[in-house]
């Protein structure tokens, strides 16, 4: 099986250190791949060089289209870099604000993306826009409100139907979580749990929480200072650590 | 240093001809070590395995004997891919993989993905679960993995968790707030609802009490008969009894002085 | 300032020529480099229909936001041998258009003209004379705004990506909000429209009543923004299509009178207070549309010719005409 995202010795640095350098992987459909990190670890660099938001330096970047073809995406022109992310592909911001149109209503939100590529009838961009808001366990009858009448689990929520409502096959998720409350966090899991095996999607989702890997990724990779220091499966990496930085993580997390 | 599962290798590089001229082989363990090194500790290595090799048919179920500390949940753990095996080989059965096998040992996350989708199920010895999941549905999930209808999915589990004697009203409940028993049960029926060819079971009947730990022999045993490749952990010798094609008994590292451990046959 | 005393403000005679321009201006007050440049800007813009050209705007003698735009590309198409129509908001007499007029008549001496007919350029600011034009004619649009994204896109860098992978998702989302607020698309001025099946285009704030006008139009329409340095054009004959939604059509705006001064029911009209007891009178917005049909109908019709008492009423206004 050809892989959906394929990364060779994929290196972005900021002045000769720091971002990430030498990473490589392969990501199959309907694999969910955690990038666990502390801050300054270079996950959020990676995942942006990965998302193609910021330009690597070197290395391989290859993607396999829903058509088949494999695209070399470090010398795609822009014009298909952007409708592969209008089309394809999904990104989750971890402040949903910075991934909403704070000016316009939920519905609207959540139809852009689909106006983007063609659609043209009033009504049935609404129905999808509230059969997505259902989905993400929003308030359907909310359709006309603007992002700031919700709360913040909420507005993610929101973000996430923006994101999946063109059937991307690859979404990439910046600290989905982070910053919200624990039972809204837990609530976000689940919906993203249930979402990434119901729709079969590929996620590479950025997280500090081990709690977040364990629960929704079969993979992991674990960067320390810019490096990949461990990857494998989620269950063998957390219950049999190999790298030191990796057991010293595990070793941290809090028991409930 | 990256530590990977070891690098991926799309084609198995010492490959065995086992799995093509036994058709009934399911498993192939040789010389499995394991050594856990603590680095928190001053890098102490703890060695878990010596060197165990085993070889599963079909229809066989191979009992793990030994003291505690023996590495008999280790080695299962190993099997799975759930521990990386530090020396040797472990191999299951693919069909339409090179040499008809996987290496567990050396092989790509989604591969190993793949195999514990389609071939190989493990009953840990506790329930590790998602919290706020229903019973049901976490029982369903395996079907639900391979394709199978949702409906049809959650018929199957309520099946098999009546069969397991869990109350109709913990069905839609989460496990969390279950009893020691009621919890392994759910783990017992999620690990076998699939039908996997390879089963590995760790300490199933641990919580159980009489009456249960005979449903889940039979359960085991229906299995054995449907062709699977079952080894497992039983502390209770009934359950041993009613099961047990075949006993590996596993001694702590340090007890031998080299070489694999006994293995006794039972007929 | 070195203006000549007698003016050409005929309203049919076509005598003009540069000895009577006023003395110390270069013909149509721009610099030959300037109209070069404009012409260039021109060119480009009408080969590629609704796309905004960039032009390196010339400080006029008036501000910003007076017309400058298309009074520097009057000035550079403009000829000895024109006629030159200027209309605000469809009339002649406006201040905006009589300073204009006069401007162009001081630095060029060409004829100029209130008959839609007799033009060959109409300068116009929020209308499209109702009169159809010919492919003789050429109108030129005052914009204040070009760009059709820029409420919900401030960006220009990102605007131009965007109209350079024909990215307009979101304009559809400005409508789609309309809808949603209103019930209908409730835009009623500078409606977006798409020239040629490829550029989104602000026609500028005429009416959305004016918006079938660009389609297919006999005539070269030039467009001009001084203040935002844009050209952009729609050639002779151009598919113009306002955007609107499958389930929601794109309608124009209808009054329930007709002209209470030529009795049009088919021109765009304008509500005029006339007195403090809030009587209104609706009267067509196009002055010389409204004349001609009315010497028409003088013609027709002698006995007729009385005062025209206004058909004032006092019903609440149902479209107003916009005033941007």
């Amino acid at each position: 099986m050809t892989p959906l995202l394929s990364a060779r010795s994929l290196t972005k640095q900021y002045g000769g250190r720091n971002g990430c350098r030498d990473v490589s992987f392969d990501l199959y459909p309907g694999e969910v791949l955690c990038i666990v990190g502390e801050s300054g670890s270079g996950k959020t660099t990676l995942l942006n060089t990965l998302a193609l938001r910021t330009e690597a330096d070197s290395g391989e970047l290859r993607y396999t289209s829903t058509n088949g073809d494999t695209l070399d995406l470090r010398t795609l022109s822009e014009p298909r870099r952007r409708l592969l992310a209008r089309t394809e592909w999904g990104f989750v911001q971890q402040n949903p604000r910075d991934g909403l149109r704070a000016g316009v209503s939920a519905g609207a939100n959540i139809g852009e993306p689909l106006m983007a590529v063609g659609a043209r009838h009033y009504g049935q961009i609404r129905n999808t826009a509230q059969q997505w808001m259902r989905r993400v366990e929003l308030d359907a009858t909310r359709i006309d409100e603007l992002p700031s009448a919700f709360s913040g689990g909420m507005q993610q929520r929101l973000q996430i139907a923006r994101n999946l409502v063109t059937g991307p096959r690859l979404v990439f998720m910046d600290e989905p979580t982070a910053g919200l409350d624990v039972s809204v966090q837990a609530r976000l899991l689940d919906l993203l749990r249930t979402l990434t095996t119901t729709l079969h999607l590929s996620v590479l989702i950025v997280t500090h929480d081990i709690g977040v890997a364990r629960l929704l990724a079969h993979r992991l990779m674990v960067m320390q200072g810019g490096a990949v220091v461990e990857s494998g499966l989620t269950d063998q990496v957390l219950d049999d650590p190999q790298h030191p930085y990796t057991q010293t993580l595990v070793a941290s997390v809090l028991p409930v | 240093m990256t530590l990977t599962s070891s690098p991926a290798a799309q084609h198995n590089m010492r490959g065995t001809r086992a799995f093509i001229e036994r058709p009934a082989l399911m498993l192939r363990a040789e010389d499995v070590r394991k050594t856990f090194t603590l680095h928190g500790q001053g890098g102490i290595g703890i060695e878990a395995l010596a060197g165990v090799s085993l070889d599963v048919e079909r229809g066989e179920c191979i009992v793990l004997v030994g003291p505690s500390g023996a590495g008999k949940s280790t080695f299962l753990r190993c099997l799975y891919g759930n521990y990386l095996a530090s020396g040797g080989s472990i191999a299951i059965r693919d069909e339409g993989a090179p040499l008809e096998h996987l290496e567990i040992t050396g092989a790509a996350p989604h591969d190993i993905l793949r195999v514990r989708r389609n071939v190989v199920g493990y009953v840990s010895q506790f329930l590790r679960v998602i919290p706020r999941v229903c019973a049901l549905d976490i029982v369903a999930a395996p079907l639900v993995s391979r394709g199978v209808e949702e409906d049809e999915a959650r018929e199957r589990a309520q099946t098999l968790l009546a069969r397991l004697n869990v109350p109709r009203r913990l069905w839609s409940l989460a496990p969390a707030t279950f009893s020691g028993g009621e919890q392994q049960r759910v783990n017992i029926a999620r690990g076998l609802i699939a039908q996997h060819r390879v089963l590995l079971l760790d300490e199933p009947t641990a919580s159980l009490d009489a009456e249960n730990r005979e449903v889940v022999a039979s359960l085991i045993s229906e299995a054995r008969e449907r062709g699977a490749a079952i080894v497992g952990v039983f502390h209770d010798e009934d359950t041993r009894e009613r099961v047990a094609t075949r006993v590996l008994a596993l001694a702590a590292p340090r007890a031998q002085a080299g070489g694999t451990p006994a293995v006794a046959e039972i007929a | 300032m070195n203006a000549p005393d007698s003016l050409q403000t005929s309203n049919a005679t076509v005598t003009s020529h540069e000895t009577q321009a006023a003395a110390g201006y270069n013909f149509a007050y721009l610099d030959e480099q300037t109209k070069r440049m404009l012409r260039r800007a021109l060119l480009k813009a009408v080969a590629v229909p609704g796309y905004q050209v960039p032009f390196a705007s010339r400080e006029m003698p008036l501000p910003y936001g007076w017309g400058t735009g298309g009074i520097q590309v009057t000035a550079a198409i403009i000829g000895a041998n024109d006629t030159l129509k200027v209309i605000d908001q469809g009339s002649d007499d406006t201040t905006n258009a009589v300073n204009i007029r006069r401007f162009f008549a001081r630095t060029t001496g060409v004829a100029t003209t209130r008959h839609t007919r007799e033009a060959s350029i109409i300068q116009t600011r929020h209308r499209i004379p109702e009169t159809p034009l010919t492919e003789k004619q050429i109108l030129v649009y005052q914009v204040p705004m070009p760009e059709p994204l820029f409420r919900l896109e401030p960006r220009v860098a990102e605007c131009k990506k965007l109209h350079a992978l024909s990215d307009y998702g979101l304009i559809s989302v400005e409508l789609y909000e309309d809808i949603v607020q209103h019930g209908s698309i409730a835009t009623t001025y500078d409606y977006p429209v798409t020239v040629n099946g490829r550029y989104l285009t602000s026609p500028s704030p005429i009416p959305k009543f004016d918006n079938p006008k660009l389609h297919m139009n006999a005539a070269l329409q030039l467009f001009g923004a001084g203040r935002e340095r844009r050209i952009y054009a729609i050639p002779p004959y151009t598919p113009v299509k306002s955007l609107d939604f499958d389930d929601h059509p794109f309608e124009v705006q209808r009054w329930e009178h007709a002209c209470a001064l030529c009795g049009s029911r088919e021109s765009f009209l304008d509500e005029m207070i006339v007195d403090d007891a809030g009587k209104r009178m609706f009267v067509c917005s196009d002055s010389d549309y409204c004349h001609e049909r009315r010497a028409n109908d003088d013609a027709i019709d002698d006995a007729n010719v009385d005062t025209i008492d206004a058909h004032a009423t006092t019903e609440p206004a149902t479209h107003a005409g916009e005033h941007a």
